[in-house]
């Protein structure tokens, strides 16, 4: 028979701490995982205000699309099932498109992250991608934690932020237009003075344009075919050219070779925000260099296209922000005022509006070289005429 | 001498749990799994260790009519944490793995002290197996929650999400086993001792099983760790 045992006298006051200390575990476990639900339901708020956007995964190896790095719980709202690419409605090609091309920035740099945007008709969704394990798999996610989203965040407050300041700057630059065409007026016998003039009324309609395009993608709206003509891009040069020349350095050369024939159809005010914006950067970029030169040339490129280049003997594009270049809010003059915004404008301009591509590089005698290639209007002429053709030919 | 047979109703389920003991070790040999690389072939290995323990204290009370407890008890909880911690660590990542050897120091000098003061096995478990439990309970959560933030889909078809919801399971429960089955003892409510042990000993069934569903999985902890590395360096 076993021996009575004997009791151990802190048993119970062992058994309390012991409850008290798995209560306290429980409890901050149970508070660490509602602030990751609070989080997540944060981003299912996110992605079902977007919920005519996509958040997309597909294999680099192919096969059926899914997402990834969404929670489990997103994933019926946001591909119900496992969808084959040739599923996808219509609306979605764009966005395959963007994983497409950030697809290509993975395998081209395969152990950093790499970051897309694409135009969306209401906002700008962030695509964050990356390459993991042996199967290459991509991540897209909405980012919502860390640098990313604050720049998010930045560019939807600026967006708020210009819809106020656009109209007021437009009572602004109407009073301004008038006072210089009443100035002018005066100015009759003083040619000088009338040129001086001539200058602000050109330039505050210029502004004003700008400002009205801005009103404009800010409703979401982005122009209309008939709204387009025919422009000639080395005129807008000479125009940008003419109105910067008051405030550009002594001693910065200009270099221009123009082609007057090259044409494109676009709104003016597009092309024109393209060449201030390419300028301005290159002048920026000279500041305090010897013997600054700026070379811009607009001639036909070898595939039809228009070729606009603008080349400087600048310092050239620092690496740190050659792959991001083009992006919002990244530059390498933020010590000195620049925002970041330029060449995201030039990007989205030349790419979104006026279909055609723009690129950077360095310039052969050192310093930095922007590229753009524009749709000539000779290509938007045959391509309708192309358009019309069966019709014309099956009668 | 027999005293108690282990079929009877009331030791019914703690012979069951003694069986099932020996499911998870079972379930990574039948999935081939290997002690060294894989945490979950490392796992099995302590909960092998634990449960041939376990078996000696039963063949001693229901064989040989000798109290369960013996010695060996004075190494079995502060090995514990030696054989599992190591494993476990490895699906917390990060830097985690480089505490685990002083982190096992003060341990197994804690137990030491205790072991010197307290002398009495029971005392020694009474004491320690709520502090050891605790700990591996944490440290098992922790390692669920690191993995499921690292893999969102599908956690239910990986290994490290059954075998680390079968730990937190048991050392939530061996948290209160001793602690309880002594205050019953010092309160003099042996009546209550035997359904009481029961119940827990169902809920230890229950938690091998959990922990040996884990162990057949196939998907290899080789991968998830080369998945999870991988995202890391991407992030």
């Amino acid at each position: 028979m076993l021996a009575p045992i004997t009791p151990i006298r802190f048993a119970p006051e062992v058994l309390s701490v012991a409850v008290f200390g798995a209560g306290t575990l429980v409890g901050v476990g149970v508070a660490i995982v509602a602030r990751w639900g609070a989080r997540q339901a944060g981003t299912t708020r996110a992605v079902a205000a977007a919920a005519d956007q996509l958040v997309f995964v597909r294999p680099l190896a192919g096969g059926p699309c899914m997402p990834l790095c969404v929670p489990p719980r997103l994933a019926s709202l946001l591909a119900p099932g496992e969808v084959t690419p040739d599923a996808l409605p219509a609306w979605r090609v764009e966005v395959a498109d963007a994983i497409e091309a950030l697809r290509e920035r993975v395998i081209a740099s395969p152990t950093q992250s790499a970051t897309l945007e694409w135009p969306l008709p209401d906002r700008r969704l962030r695509l964050v991608g990356a390459c993991i394990g042996d199967g290459a798999q991509l991540l897209v996610s909405l980012a919502e934690a860390g640098p990313d989203a604050t720049r998010y965040n930045q560019l939807e407050s600026a967006a708020l932020l210009s819809s106020g300041v656009a109209h007021d700057l437009m009572h602004v630059l109407n009073r301004l237009v008038m006072h210089a065409e009443v100035g002018a007026e005066r100015a009759l016998g003083t040619p000088v003075l009338r040129s001086h003039f001539d200058r602000i009324h050109a330039g505050s309609v210029r502004a004003s344009e700008l400002v009205s395009l801005m009103r404009r993608y800010l409703r979401g709206e982005r122009g209309t075919a008939a709204q387009r003509q025919l422009v000639p891009p080395a005129a807008i040069v000479e125009e940008v050219v003419e109105l910067l020349r008051p405030t550009i350095p002594r001693g910065l050369e200009f270099s221009l070779a123009l082609d007057p024939s090259c044409a494109v159809l676009a709104e003016p005010v597009h092309v024109h925000q393209v060449v201030l914006n390419l300028v301005t950067n290159a002048v920026q970029a000279l500041d305090g260099r010897p013997a600054p030169r700026i070379a811009v040339a607009v001639a036909p490129a070898d595939d039809g296209r228009v070729e606009l280049s603008v080349s400087d003997n600048g310092p050239g594009l620092p690496p740190a922000v050659r792959e991001r270049l083009f992006e919002p809010y990244v530059t390498s003059r933020a010590a000195s005022g620049g925002t970041g915004l330029g060449l995201a404008v030039v990007r989205t301009i030349v790419t979104d509006v006026l279909g055609g591509e723009v690129s950077a590089g360095d310039a052969p005698a050192g310093g930095a070289r922007f590229v753009v290639r524009l749709p000539s209007a000779d290509v938007h002429a045959a391509a309708r005429s192309d358009a019309r053709e069966p019709v014309t030919t099956g009668s | 001498m027999v005293h108690a047979s282990p079929l009877s109703l009331s030791n019914l389920p703690a012979t069951l749990a003694m069986g099932i003991a020996f499911a998870p070790p079972l379930a990574a040999l039948w999935a081939r799994r290997s002690v060294v690389r894989d945490p979950a072939g490392r796992i099995a290995v302590g909960w092998l260790l634990m449960a041939l323990a376990g078996s000696v204290g039963f063949v001693r009370y229901f064989v040989f009519g000798l109290p369960p407890m013996t010695s060996l008890s004075f190494f079995v909880t502060p090995l514990s944490p030696v054989l599992l911690a190591p494993p476990t660590l490895t699906w917390v990542g990060g830097n985690a793995k480089r505490w685990q050897w002083p982190a096992l120091a003060a341990w197994l000098a804690l137990c030491l002290v205790a072991g010197v003061v307290l002398r009495d096995t029971r005392a020694f478990k009474t004491v320690l197996d709520p502090l050891m439990s605790l700990s591996m309970f944490t440290l098992s959560g922790v390692a669920l929650a690191m993995q499921v933030r690292r893999n969102p889909v599908s956690i239910g078809r990986t290994n490290w999400f059954w075998i680390l919801t079968g730990q937190m399971m048991y050392f939530v429960t061996d948290t209160f086993r001793q602690p309880i089955m002594e205050s019953l003892v010092a309160r003099h409510l042996t009546d209550a001792m035997m359904p009481v042990n029961g119940a827990l000993m169902l809920l230890y069934s229950l938690t091998y099983l959990v922990i040996a569903r884990g162990m057949l999985l196939r998907s290899s902890a080789a991968s998830t760790q080369h998945i999870a590395g991988s995202v890391g360096q991407a992030a």
